[in-house]
């Protein structure tokens, strides 16, 4: 089923000296179900895609449609809350917040009561391999590896149907990136959730069931 | 609210317990300074209320303030409100006139017991009376020492009594036989005999050619218009001169507002000083409020993108990073405040401690999410 969907979309913005170009009339739909992979050289414009995607940022031109609706007219602070959850390359967890707070939070933001919002929380967090020792911890005392995982444990235990990861495993060696990818693939075949997946890895992309190549901020589509 | 804001806090007390440092000292010198100007303000109040300044009509030199035998009119100008503004200004106006009795004892008449040092409590002095009008009387009563009251044999003191200034100004005199009824007695001994002054008045009339008052002397009804006093006293008194020729027949008013003086200026002065350090230290909590909330903020602006990321509204994170921001300096203030018993004191340290902080918290949280997708892009 087509979840999102960028309609023609640009984004353009004006640096120190002069008008930057960063997304052209880039068209692309996303299904649930799925993993996508988007690939591009630094600076192709992926992660400015990302940024629009997950309601981040408004397309200067084109739309993005979220089940057909245009996020323009959504709420989008609603949007990133219950539908979109954004796992970065680093700085994803709140520094002062144990595990099972980081992956809480969201939950309380919804309004969630304490006691449910701790158990779906333990519950991603045990999903993604993290043990009930660490749930404690303060992501200071986490691996890198493990930080990315209680990140996607906010993703799953917020039930967000769309998850938008920016170079998921760029911080991390290859046992670790091995991991958060075969966890974000299972989330999207096995818990029908749409996963977009934006990196330079071109191994990482071929595990994906499509892959979206950027270049120059123009998209060119692989399957 | 932020979920987990208290302990976001209690896990990096740090920068908190300088703001809590900080608004704790300056709330107790603000409550400091906000009691101080209030008990000085009650201190001046006070000093007004109940300082009793003394007014004292003496000769134009000023070197003398009894004997002055003024005529009835000085005493119309304190105390007859028909003709006189004066009177508005004089509460206790002290008169006397001295007579003699049996051509050896004084007998002085008196308009209030402050008049004599044997009738006033105060200067050591003291007066049982029978009547309670004595002072506002015009009848022929008396009061005389205790010692004399008791060896009265028939309990009226009759004699003969004329005006000595009569004398010196070489008028008729005639002495006049007179019973005075005691209406009460003073402490101790002596010979001296007290009468009403409105009695001693009237037997001037008769006695010679007409009232002459020997003192007078007042004390200011309010003491914040003393200028006033001085102002509307000047149409009927003239100022001390002690050049001027000794037989002028013109009288001087003598106002000793001294002690009040430099009791006020010195409280007016601890008011001016603490009427200018207030307002420095309310710009010092508005300026430790912008610095210690940009210091605080400065390293947050990954967690504010990160919390707007995960769907936190602007106006949520705002109110959120305030509250972490100001938890603290609110508590110090509130336990200063009821420490201190000034709680105007620390809400205005507090208010602008937080119109500081919201300053720098705005700038802080105006992050957009994106940072941190550019951030590692």
């Amino acid at each position: 089923m087509e979840i999102l969907k960028a309609d023609n979309v640009s984004f353009s913005y004006i640096n120190r000296f002069q008008r930057v170009d960063a997304v052209k009339n880039v068209s692309c739909a996303f299904e649930t179900g799925k993993a996508y992979a988007i690939v591009g050289k630094s600076g192709s414009g992926k992660t400015t895609l990302l940024s629009m995607l997950g309601g981040l940022e408004n397309p200067t031109e084109g739309e993005v449609l979220f089940k057909e609706t245009p996020l323009r007219t959504l709420d989008r602070d609603a949007y990133r809350r219950d539908s979109a959850a954004v796992i970065y390359q680093s700085l994803n967890l709140f520094p002062l917040l144990t595990a099972v707070e980081n992956v809480m939070y969201p939950l309380k933001l919804k309004g969630v009561p304490a006691a449910e919002a701790k158990k779906r929380a333990e519950d991603a967090l045990r999903s993604v391999g993290i043990s009930e020792t660490q749930f404690k911890r303060l992501p200071s005392r986490l691996s890198g590896g493990e930080q990315q995982r209680v990140a996607i444990a906010r993703a799953i235990a917020s039930n967000a149907e769309l998850i938008l990861a920016d170079e998921p495993t760029g911080n991390l060696d290859i046992t670790n990136g091995d991991q958060v990818v075969s966890i974000l693939l299972r989330l999207a075949h096995e818990e029908n959730r749409c996963v977009i997946i934006v990196t330079h890895d071109l191994e990482i992309a071929a595990e994906a069931d499509e892959i979206l190549m950027m270049k120059d901020g123009m998209m060119e589509r692989e399957e | 609210m932020n979920p987990f804001s208290i302990k976001r806090i209690l896990r990096a007390p740090g920068k908190q317990i300088v703001s809590l440092l900080v608004c704790t000292f300056l709330a107790v010198t603000s409550c400091y300074l906000f009691s101080y100007r209030v008990e000085q303000a009650r201190s001046l109040a006070e000093a007004y209320e109940s300082a009793g300044v003394l007014c004292v009509v003496t000769d134009i030199t000023g070197t003398q303030s009894d004997h002055l035998r003024m005529g009835y009119g000085a005493v119309s100008a304190v105390t007859d409100r028909t003709f006189y503004r004066l009177p508005d200004y004089v509460k206790e106006p002290r008169m006397t006139k001295e007579l003699l009795f049996n051509e050896s004892v004084p007998i002085i008449a008196v308009s209030c017991p402050a008049c004599a040092d044997e009738l006033d409590p105060t200067r050591g002095g003291g007066v049982t009376l029978f009547r309670e009008d004595f002072f506002d009387s015009d009848e022929m009563i008396c009061l005389v020492s205790e010692e004399a009251y008791l060896s009265l044999a028939d309990g009226i003191v009759s004699g003969g009594v004329r005006d000595p200034c009569a004398d010196q100004r070489f008028v008729e005199t005639v002495t006049e036989q007179v019973e005075l009824v005691p209406a009460g007695y003073f402490k101790g001994v002596g010979e001296k005999i007290f009468i009403p002054f409105e009695t001693g008045m009237q037997l001037c009339n008769t006695i010679s050619d007409g009232g002459r008052v020997d003192s007078l002397s007042f004390l200011a009804k309010d003491n914040t218009k003393l200028d006033e006093l001085k102002d509307v006293a000047s149409d009927v008194f003239g100022t001390v001169d002690p050049y001027a020729e000794t037989g002028t027949r013109s009288f001087a008013l003598t106002v000793h507002d001294e002690n009040l003086k430099t009791t006020v200026a010195a409280i007016e002065s601890n008011i001016r000083r603490t009427n200018w350090l207030i307002p420095i230290t309310l710009a010092l909590a508005i300026t430790a409020g912008l610095l210690l909330g940009f210091i605080a903020t400065r390293n947050e602006s990954n967690t504010y993108a990160l919390m707007r990321s995960v769907g936190m509204t602007k106006r949520k994170l705002f109110f959120a990073a305030l509250l972490e921001q100001l938890l603290l300096p609110l508590v110090a203030c509130a336990v200063m405040g009821a420490v201190f018993r000034a709680p105007l004191g620390a809400l205005a340290v507090f208010l602008l401690y937080a119109l500081g902080c919201t300053a720098a918290v705005l700038r802080a949280v105006s992050v957009s999410p994106t940072k941190l997708l550019r951030e590692q892009e």
